[in-house]
């Protein structure tokens, strides 16, 4: 029984191992979100968005939930940098 | 029906083999699978969804300056974001409590829990089994459906189950349970008996599936179907 017990248990730490390391590789390409507290991009609107240098959110630049000076970037370019989109202003973003 | 060494009544009966009678044996009721599937689902989506929770913030200590204990890949985790994982992880866990009270009352109700609880006479059944498993050790006589390893691991299972749902409580309610917090040492102490449980319940998985692995066919399917096909102690 030993030499089988010993089997399945290496079975069972590759197949965990392989798992973990699947799921690494998997999540290397993801972006790094700023904030791990909101909602991704469901989907990436064509256009630009307003972001702050120090903000985790992009907005419609009219939107009245931005703080401080903000910059014009295309949606996309906003997303691969980690920014999410505002729950407020960006409904089409997150498909609501 | 035949007493077996714990005391506790076990329908046994016999069945016809390629002509054969083999004796077979009701190990788990309909209540016990039904809870141990059930629990099983619960057990994977909350342990997917409790580390997409806890990549939201993965530190037991201070919020500032956050020292980030552990880096899970999210691709391992369920529900998408920290909103959808906490929606899947508050639906599973009354799933989880549910079936696991269920189970709980079941056993004591009927006397089951005999055949599974560790008592301290079993301690000294644990080492003799390890033994057998790991040492190349000789198999010991079994006079019960479990022996004092399972018994152990079955009952730390039941052991993480409650403080897992008694940590989770104060989490989910941290205002109305405050005095359940201060048993746990506060808040910050719940996140990581909360955690800790869930790491019980990650090194008795595999250890669970590995026995699966060993045990065979039989064995697993009377999971699915309570009858357990020639037991060894009907033997005796």
């Amino acid at each position: 029984m030993a030499l089988r017990t010993w089997l399945a248990v290496i079975t069972m730490l590759v197949a965990l191992a392989a798992g973990y390391a699947i799921g690494r590789s998997q999540s290397r390409g993801t972006v790094m979100l700023r904030s791990e507290h909101s909602q991704p991009a469901v989907k990436t609107p064509p256009g630009f968005v307003a972001v702050t240098p120090g903000g985790k959110t992009f907005h419609d630049p009219n939107c009245k939930y931005i703080h401080g000076p903000i910059e014009m970037i295309p949606t996309k370019e906003a997303v691969d940098e980690g920014y999410t989109p505002c729950v407020r202003c960006m409904h089409v973003a997150l498909d609501k | 029906m035949k007493t077996i060494a714990s005391g506790l009544k076990l329908d046994t009966r016999k069945i016809d083999v390629n002509g054969e009678a083999v004796p077979v044996a009701c190990e788990h009721p309909w209540v016990v699978r039904f809870c141990h599937w059930l629990n099983a689902i619960s057990l994977f989506v909350l342990i997917g969804t409790g580390l997409r929770i806890f990549i939201a913030f993965p530190s037991f200590g201070p919020k500032i300056p956050q020292h980030d204990f552990l880096t899970v890949p999210k691709a391992i985790t369920i529900g998408g974001w920290l909103g959808g994982a906490l929606q899947w992880h508050f639906t599973f866990m009354w799933i989880f409590v549910g079936t696991g009270l269920s189970y709980v009352v079941y056993q004591v109700v009927t006397g089951n829990f005999r055949e599974v609880l560790f008592l301290p006479r079993d301690a000294k059944g644990v080492w003799p089994m390890v033994r057998y498993y790991f040492l190349f050790g000789r198999k010991p006589d079994l006079a019960e459906p479990y022996n004092a390893l399972q018994k152990l691991a079955y009952s730390a299972a039941v052991f993480f189950g409650v403080l897992s749902a008694l940590t989770g409580l104060v989490l989910y309610k941290p205002v109305q349970f405050w005095w359940l917090a201060f048993v746990f040492g506060g808040f910050r102490l719940t996140r990581l008996w909360h955690f800790l449980a869930m790491c019980g319940f990650m090194s008795f998985i595999p250890g669970h599936l590995v026995m699966v692995l060993l045990h065979g066919w039989n064995n697993f399917f009377s999971m699915f179907s309570g009858w357990k096909k020639d037991p060894e102690y009907l033997k005796r």
